[in-house]
């Protein structure tokens, strides 16, 4: 109860008219930068904090938090709108989000985005207000083997995201963990595979990846399906329209819940970050989900499932951040960088120390939210002009989009040399009916997994034992095993299934 | 003749920097916003004072464009020197340069050295210390020290990235205390952090400014450090290597600039003044230096570079007494 | 061409393979700079097998077309002119090349479009955030 009233002490503080202001602000210019493919919130606030040394450290922040959410609901429009999602976490709000928009539902999947993450971020802002501390604990008890594990059950369970043919995602899967094991490896200095170019040392980047195999593999498709494409063009849009059904929004609610904590969760975690918590929400709902069949198909369950998760997430990593000084991403290690600086001490103290500081934020974080939800459907009419693009129109401009995006993130011409090449990779494998998803999954995590699995094997002088050292390695570990077995179980029951159907046929 | 020399060297630069700006006869600034490399993930010792430096330039306009601070970790430091690399020639790319990553380049042979960069200046000297959970199993450097005489192997040290000073100051622990510890490493002294806490490694090596937030909470204890002589504040109670009875383990990291390859001299010049101003300001000292207890200490561009080359050939030879090295 | 996928994955992966061994696939008690690239490199070979097996029988003519390299032919055209007048003045004249000639629009709403893209980027990137766009030899915008 103690925590209501300081909490409760807090929203006065939030309340404040500069407080207000600098969240609004926040939350507009994290809209702006989300929606822009390749600045993502950590450029977002990176470019941000200077100004904001001068202020008092709690309006700062509350302006900044503001930002780093807000991105999240932003990044979501440009998966929508343009198959480009404008940040790593909004990938899989890509894979349902676009054929949405495509089928002419683009209000809806918009609509169902900005609910899932006002409900996703809720749910974390809940759970950091009430057991802030604690779950920064808890988050400890991750530790290299732990967190290997993790990674392991995500990467197994690609398996549920290949579709008909499981082979053609394995092959996806495995270009995906080539292409990230490109350039110097974090764990033992040695450079790999970087072909003597210098742009190949540090890797390959990952916007250029996604903006390649998303925005501009479609491109390719609207030039190649010219016909297919005009057809769509003619649809009139409403605000009205896009507000979800009754109906819908009770087939996304339990969603947008049960991935709003488990974003939360892999928020928590040392490392995850928000992109992890949505692949890893995804692929759950992909399961688990009554509408799983349309899952990765257009269906807005997919978009809920993304959006929750990655605003949880973000709401998910204060708690570390706040209660124990590390931080847990790119960004909330800006902000880390930014408490130092206005003269806080991060670590263990800060509640005790600042509570007006911590409990302002975290009331703020509510209000935030709120503004967020109001200023994304306010958008929503201006969005919808997107789509009313005719796409002849739309080819060249996103074109100049995917360039400019691809470009910004490291300033270099080769991320947009790659950008390209991985738009017609894009394009033969979607021939060969090879599923892009899996690729860009085993990208992100495989880095991750690297590190982790070498650190476990460093602590443990070479024994398998550690990775069933604890409980929680034991869940994970069984949850693996269960989860890659299955795929193989249910597929084969399928077929014996549809062999007997066919069977039947002939007869 | 003086004003054809002048021309000739304006002639020369505008091509060394393939056409892209002119150069006035004035002192050289930057033309726009400096991309300021840190080598490892934020939240470390580096990541701070490059955001330090980057706040303090622009708040005292310093510089007329800002520094943006751009994390490139990786292979312990290499990934950032190699992109260091593709920059050859540009005036608007710096980086931070921790003594570690400098004698990494050549302890573990990345094909970009530290020579192969520009030194620009040191901004400050740092201590290194060992820190322990303050529920964990040993509470002293002696008992560490005894545990793991008696079952070696058994004891693991977290420490970030490889083949630097956390790495160099592990190796002086095995080799002059006759015990043997195992080095775990992380990308960052955040993971290092977590990872002592959570209780998967038994001893972490931290910069003080690392730890000060845990040290000041109770949570972690530093239980020596790797200073010549002792440390004030929260770590007075830490004593050095020296007092218990080895004198050989001593380690002092530094905290340097540089440039890529074959930066024009002019720029150094102005990126050397700005540092040299940055470091006198009062607030680099009181809410940097004393703050994180380092030590303030500027030396300019040749300074750097003879400090730097007589330190990496002190740690090579260190490196190949205890076998990592050949 | 719907071959093309698999057999790059296989030939990927026999790569990564080799090299990977050299890079030591276990070291010092754990997984080397090999581990993964061995692994995933046999993964791409399996099942790109496996795919290529699947499809053997298949007749049906791949959907495939070779206006999908015109817009990347028409990128790295405008990549390679914004080394000489810079990305910003490139990107218009692609924008409007591509509506003039590609898609036959009037040159009026042509030039809008190209402009108005343009501006918008140019307001955000260069004048708000402050992104250095590379200027091209010319050092024009």
């Amino acid at each position: 109860m103690e925590n209501l009233q300081l909490l409760w002490m807090g929203l006065e503080t939030a309340c404040s008219l500069p407080n207000l202001i600098s969240a609004i602000f926040g939350a507009i210019i994290g809209l702006v930068v989300g929606a822009m493919p390749g600045i993502g919130s950590l450029s977002g606030v990176a470019l941000l904090l200077p100004l904001t040394f001068k202020m008092n450290p709690t309006t700062a922040i509350i302006g900044l938090a503001a930002l780093y959410y807000s991105n999240m609901y932003g990044g979501s429009f440009s998966a929508i709108l343009l198959n480009i999602p404008g940040d790593s976490p909004a990938v899989m709000t890509a894979l349902d989000g676009y054929p949405l928009a495509r089928s002419g539902r683009a209000g809806a999947a918009l609509s169902t985005a900005i609910c899932s993450s006002f409900i996703g971020g809720t749910i974390g802002i809940i759970i950091l207000t009430i057991s802030g501390p604690i779950l920064a604990k808890w988050g400890l008890a991750f530790g290299p083997a732990e967190l290997t594990l993790l990674i392991l059950f995500a990467m197994t369970s690609i398996g549920w995201l290949l579709g008909e043919n499981p082979s053609a995602g394995l092959v996806a899967t495995a270009i995906g963990v080539m292409l990230a094991t490109i350039g110097v490896d974090r764990c033992l200095g040695q450079e790999r595979f970087s072909f003597g170019s210098v742009n190949l040392f540090s890797g390959v980047s990952f916007i250029p990846l996604v903006i390649g195999m998303f925005g501009f593999s479609q491109v390719i498709d609207m030039v190649v399906n010219r016909i297919t494409y005009s057809n769509t063009e003619i649809q009139k849009v409403t605000l009205k329209q896009s507000m979800l059904k009754g109906k819908e929004l009770k087939g996304i609610t339990p969603t947008a819940i049960r991935t709003g904590l488990i974003g939360t969760i892999v928020g928590v975690m040392p490392g995850a970050g928000a992109t992890a918590a949505s692949f890893i929400s995804y692929i759950m709902e992909k399961r688990i989900n009554k509408n799983r069949e349309q899952i990765g198909k257009g269906a807005l369950e997919g978009v809920a499932a993304a959006e929750a998760a990655n605003n949880a997430a973000a709401a998910g990593a204060f708690a570390p951040l706040l209660t124990l000084g590390i931080p847990g991403g790119g960004t909330t290690a800006v902000l880390l960088g930014g408490l130092m600086m206005w003269g806080l001490r991060p670590g263990p103290l800060l509640f005790k120390e600042n509570p007006d500081f911590v409990w302002g934020l975290i009331s703020s974080m509510y209000i935030g939210n709120i503004i967020c939800l109001l200023i994304s459907f306010a958008c929503i009419p201006l969005m919808m002009k997107v789509v009313k693009v005719p796409s002849a129109v739309m080819v060249p401009v996103i074109s100049v989009v995917c360039v400019i995006g691809t470009y910004t993130v490291n300033n270099n011409m080769f991320d947009v040399y790659l950008m390209i090449v991985m738009g017609i990779l894009a394009y033969f494998m979607k021939i060969a009916k090879i599923p892009a998803a899996p690729l860009l999954l085993a990208f992100v995590l495989t880095p991750m997994f690297e590190s982790y699995v070498r650190q476990a094997f460093d602590i443990s002088d070479g024994s398998f034992g550690i990775f069933v050292g604890s409980n929680i390695s034991k869940t994970l570990l069984a949850l693996t095993v269960l989860f890659c077995l299955a795929p193989v179980v249910m597929g084969f029951i399928k077929k014996e299934k549809t062999s007997v159907d066919s069977a039947a046929i002939e007869n | 003749m003086k004003r054809f020399l002048g021309f000739l060297l304006v002639g020369i630069m505008t091509v060394s920097l393939f056409g892209g700006y002119v150069q006035s006869a004035s002192k050289w600034a930057p033309e726009r916003e400096i991309e300021f490399v840190v080598p490892s993930s934020p939240g470390g010792g580096s990541d701070l004072n490059a955001r330090t430096i980057a706040d303090l330039a622009q708040k005292n306009k310093f510089s007329p464009y800002a520094l943006m601070v751009v994390n490139k970790p990786g292979g312990s430091g290499a990934v950032s020197f190699a992109y260091m690399n593709t920059k050859k020639g540009d005036s608007h790319t710096l980086m931070v340069l921790h003594s570690g990553q400098a004698i990494g380049s050549y302890v573990n042979n990345w094909n970009v050295k530290v020579s192969d960069l520009t030194y620009i200046g040191t901004v400050a000297f740092d201590e290194l210390t060992l820190g322990v959970k303050k529920d964990g199993k040993y509470k002293d450097i002696k008992s560490l020290l005894a545990a793991v005489k008696r079952q070696p192997r058994s004891i693991k040290i977290g420490g970030s990235q490889r083949g630097n000073s956390d790495h160099l100051s592990f190796e002086l622990i095995n080799k002059y205390t006759g015990s043997e510890f195992t080095y775990v490493m992380f990308n960052s002294s955040g993971e290092v952090m977590s990872a002592l806490l959570g209780g998967h490694v038994d001893v972490g090596i931290f910069n003080p400014m690392e730890c000060i937030g845990q040290v000041a909470a109770g949570e972690v204890i530093p239980i020596v450090t790797f200073a010549k002589n002792r440390l004030t504040g929260l770590f007075k109670d830490a004593p050095t290597f020296a007092e218990i009875g080895y004198e050989e383990i001593q380690v002092t990291e530094v905290r340097a600039i540089a440039g890529p390859p074959n930066m024009p001299a002019a720029a150094v010049e102005f990126y050397e003044d700005m540092l040299r101003k940055i470091t006198e300001t009062d607030e680099w000292k009181q809410n940097y230096i004393e703050k994180n207890l380092l030590v303030n200490n500027y030396l300019n561009a040749a300074d750097t570079k003879e400090y730097h080359e007589k330190m990496i050939d002190v740690n090579i030879k260190t490196f190949k007494e205890v076998g990592y090295l050949k | 061409m719907k071959k093309v996928v698999p057999i790059l994955a296989i030939m990927t992966g026999l790569y990564w393979v080799i090299k990977g061994y050299a890079y030591g696939f276990w070291v010092r008690n754990g997984p080397g700079g090999g581990f993964l690239p061995i692994v995933a490199g046999l993964m791409a070979i399996v099942f790109s097998l496996a795919v290529l097996w699947k499809d053997r029988k298949e007749k049906t003519p791949s959907d495939f077309s070779w206006l999908a390299f015109l817009p990347a032919a028409a990128l790295l055209g405008m990549v390679f002119f914004s080394y000489l007048v810079g990305i910003l003045i490139s990107m218009a004249v692609y924008i409007f090349l591509w509506l003039k000639l590609i898609e036959k629009r009037k040159l009026s709403s042509s030039l809008a479009i190209s402009f108005g893209t343009v501006g918008v980027i140019y307001g955000l990137f260069v004048v708000w955030l402050k992104v250095p766009l590379p200027k091209g030899l010319l050092g024009l915008l």
